[in-house]
């Protein structure tokens, strides 16, 4: 099997508030492996944007802090990985990483350029930070990068400012920004949630070619499992800052073992099937008082009293990791 | 753009077209006119009622044109202010008003001017460090001082001040512009230098006040700013830290300070009239006030006119500025 490129081990994100500790992130692991597709899933406030965060070492600190875990990085295969948690976040160690070897995507497309540069200056600004490239060469591979990403007339857009561009086509140079220095690995949070259903599709599709051009891994945070379907090769479920189920794409639609992952699929409309939707009972609880135990079970219908205890996140066959009691009992 | 200049510039007529009558109308309101006061001071020598008085006051009131219907005064001002830009005689000084204004508007606008660059130069990195640093000590403390500097009136500031260069530094002069030797005389190097001496005063006076309101308003938006996801994209790039928040944030949050500029050009013309008043400066302010009470209405008028026409000319220039600063805002 091939080293994991990045490998992520029992991660603590907690933050310290006024009003308590919140366990925001508590004792993930994960991997991903070198240009495949992880989905991270789950409801808003699960902490799948929070781990996103912690991997870019970009969490506000405070209230924010890394308590416990690894975060395993290979700048390429054959190096040693570094632990990015011992790295100074604001260190040059950790800028030369972020944006070069790990890009970052956001949700909202209408913010996340800054409204008073234009998308070359943005562009070009990362290109001329790592790969010592003057102005006009950055600006040339500033058009480069709009173009692969489809961007109409890059020669005229480079020099465009964001409020001048559609949604799609802000996230289409958000994907340029990104890609520009060839990144390893992706990190995409939320890239579709607040764009049309149309453009989505073009925005992933985009993503998935460029995927097999450059060869880099994705990291996609969404909590839409469609998108997750059509674009991930393993998918961690994650529930209140723990990952509850974790395996290939197929398994977790065909085979979902916890109760959570199962509410989740039931919970999504099928084309062609008129069958009610079943929701999830009651809501997410208030971060300040997670339950003992496993974090699910006020809302599961399967609960027993064994669930007061925290169950394991065990592999019950292979690649298929599930942390539930139901499969203890199974077994 | 161009069109867009000149289109502003085309309103700005009707506008002061109509300031110009208000004003005039305004000076014109209280009972009286400007040879009410002298009246008063004939009858302080006793000459009241006498022949040579009333015959002079006449004289006076047909050389003004003071006994004609008001538009008929308004028309004749108005027409040799655009004809031959004679804003008319100043009743209390005896002497052209233009003549008089000329070098207190000059020293008035060198000592505003510093004072908002003293102002912007204090204000803005104190506001860059209590946002980046929020809930600190140091930014508690920037706003403690900042707070304290916004209550403190200026004309006690002022007085503060004098009473310490007197009592501890045992200065010579204080208060004022210049050394009584260089008032007059005309520019040379050392008459600079004894501006320098006397203009910190002034500054630090006026300028105290509004640097808390600057630095309040620079938290404030950068906080804003701070927050927005763009910032975040900075930071993902792998920029240093002082260049995500001095091109992503400081170069945003400026733009509302920037259009704050325009109200303020009419101020440095008028304002700080008490603080002008306490130190004695040679600046408009003060003689705004005296023209005032004494009914001098064409310096009164002159004045009005003048303040009226910075406000626009300021606003316009903050507009352009700011056009300039920020693409988002589009003149089309």
């Amino acid at each position: 099997m091939t080293q994991p490129l990045l490998d992520i081990r029992d991660l603590k994100t907690y933050f310290y508030t006024d009003d308590g500790i919140v366990r925001a992130v508590d004792g993930v692991s994960l991997s991903i492996v070198p240009q495949k597709t992880l989905g991270v899933v789950g409801e808003s406030g699960c902490g799948k944007s929070i781990t996103a965060f912690s991997t870019m070492r970009l969490i506000p600190s405070p209230p924010g802090k890394i308590e416990n875990g690894q975060i395993l990085f290979r700048k390429n295969p054959d190096s040693d990985p570094i632990d990015l948690t011992q790295l100074n976040p604001k260190g040059a160690q950790m800028r030369g990483i972020r944006g070069n070897d790990i890009a970052m995507i956001f949700q909202e497309p209408m913010t996340s350029l800054s409204p008073v540069h234009t998308v070359g200056n943005q562009i070009g600004e990362a290109i001329r930070l790592h790969q010592n490239a003057d102005k006009t060469e950055a600006r040339e591979r500033a058009i480069d990068a709009l173009n692969k990403v489809r961007l109409p007339r890059p020669d005229r857009q480079v020099d465009a400012y964001p409020h001048e561009l559609s949604g799609g086509m802000r996230q289409r140079a958000m994907i340029a920004m990104a890609l520009s220095c060839n990144p390893n690995l992706l990190i995409a949070d939320e890239p579709t949630t607040a764009l049309d259903v149309t453009v989505q599709s073009q925005i992933l599709d985009l993503m998935r070619q460029l995927q097999s051009d450059i060869g880099m891994a994705i990291m996609l945070i969404t909590h839409d499992l469609g998108v997750v379907a059509s674009m991930a090769d393993y998918v961690a479920v994650m529930y209140l800052g723990k990952i509850v189920e974790y395996s290939d794409t197929r398994t977790i639609f065909k085979n979902p073992r916890h109760p959570y992952t199962k509410g989740l699929l039931n919970s999504i409309p099928q084309v062609g099937h008129k069958r009610r939707l079943v929701p999830i009972e009651g809501a997410i609880p208030d971060p300040f008082e997670i339950p003992q135990g496993c974090a699910f079970a006020p809302r599961c219908p399967h609960a027993t009293r064994q669930c007061r205890e925290t169950p394991q996140l065990l592999e019950i066959e292979s690649g298929h990791h599930v942390s539930c009691w139901l499969e203890k009992r199974e077994t | 753009m161009i069109n867009y200049i000149i289109r502003r510039l085309l309103h700005m007529i009707p506008t002061l077209i109509l300031i110009s009558m208000v004003s005039f109308a305004v000076i014109q309101a209280p009972p009286g006119d400007m040879l009410t006061s002298r009246l008063a001071e004939l009858a302080e020598q006793g000459e009241l009622g006498s022949e040579s008085a009333m015959a002079q006051i006449d004289a006076l009131r047909e050389r003004y044109g003071l006994n004609d219907p008001i538009y008929v005064q308004y028309v004749r001002w108005i027409w040799k202010i655009i004809s031959k830009g004679d804003f008319g005689q100043s009743f209390t000084y005896e002497m052209d008003v233009m003549e008089l204004l000329v070098e207190r508007l000059g020293l008035t606008l060198t000592l505003t001017l510093s004072t908002l660059i003293f102002t912007w130069i204090i204000a803005i990195p104190i506001g860059i460090y209590s946002a980046t640093r929020q809930y600190s000590i140091g930014d508690y403390g920037f706003t403690f001082l900042g707070f304290i500097g916004l209550a403190t009136p200026n004309f006690l500031l002022a007085l503060v001040i004098m009473f310490i260069q007197v009592s501890v530094f045992e200065a010579e002069s204080v208060g004022g512009l210049l050394s009584p030797e260089y008032i007059g005389a005309a520019w040379s190097w050392a008459k600079v230098v004894d501006l320098l001496k006397h203009i910190w005063v002034p500054i630090l006076v006026i300028g105290t006040g509004s640097t808390a309101g600057v630095i309040r308003i620079m938290r404030g938006n950068l906080l804003d700013i701070l927050g927005q996801q763009h910032i975040q994209t900075g930071r993902a790039k792998g920029l240093k830290e002082g260049k995500v928040i001095v091109k992503y944030g400081v170069r945003i949050a400026i733009n509302p300070l920037v259009s704050r500029l325009g109200l303020e050009l009419p101020g440095l013309l008028s304002g700080a009239v008490v603080t002008g008043i306490v130190l004695g400066l040679p600046t408009a302010g003060p003689i705004f006030l005296t023209a005032l009470t004494s009914q001098d209405m064409y310096l009164a008028g002159a004045f009005l006119l003048l303040s009226a026409t910075f406000l626009l000319v300021g606003n316009l220039l903050a507009d352009i500025l700011l056009a300039w600063l920020d693409p988002r805002i589009r003149y089309e």
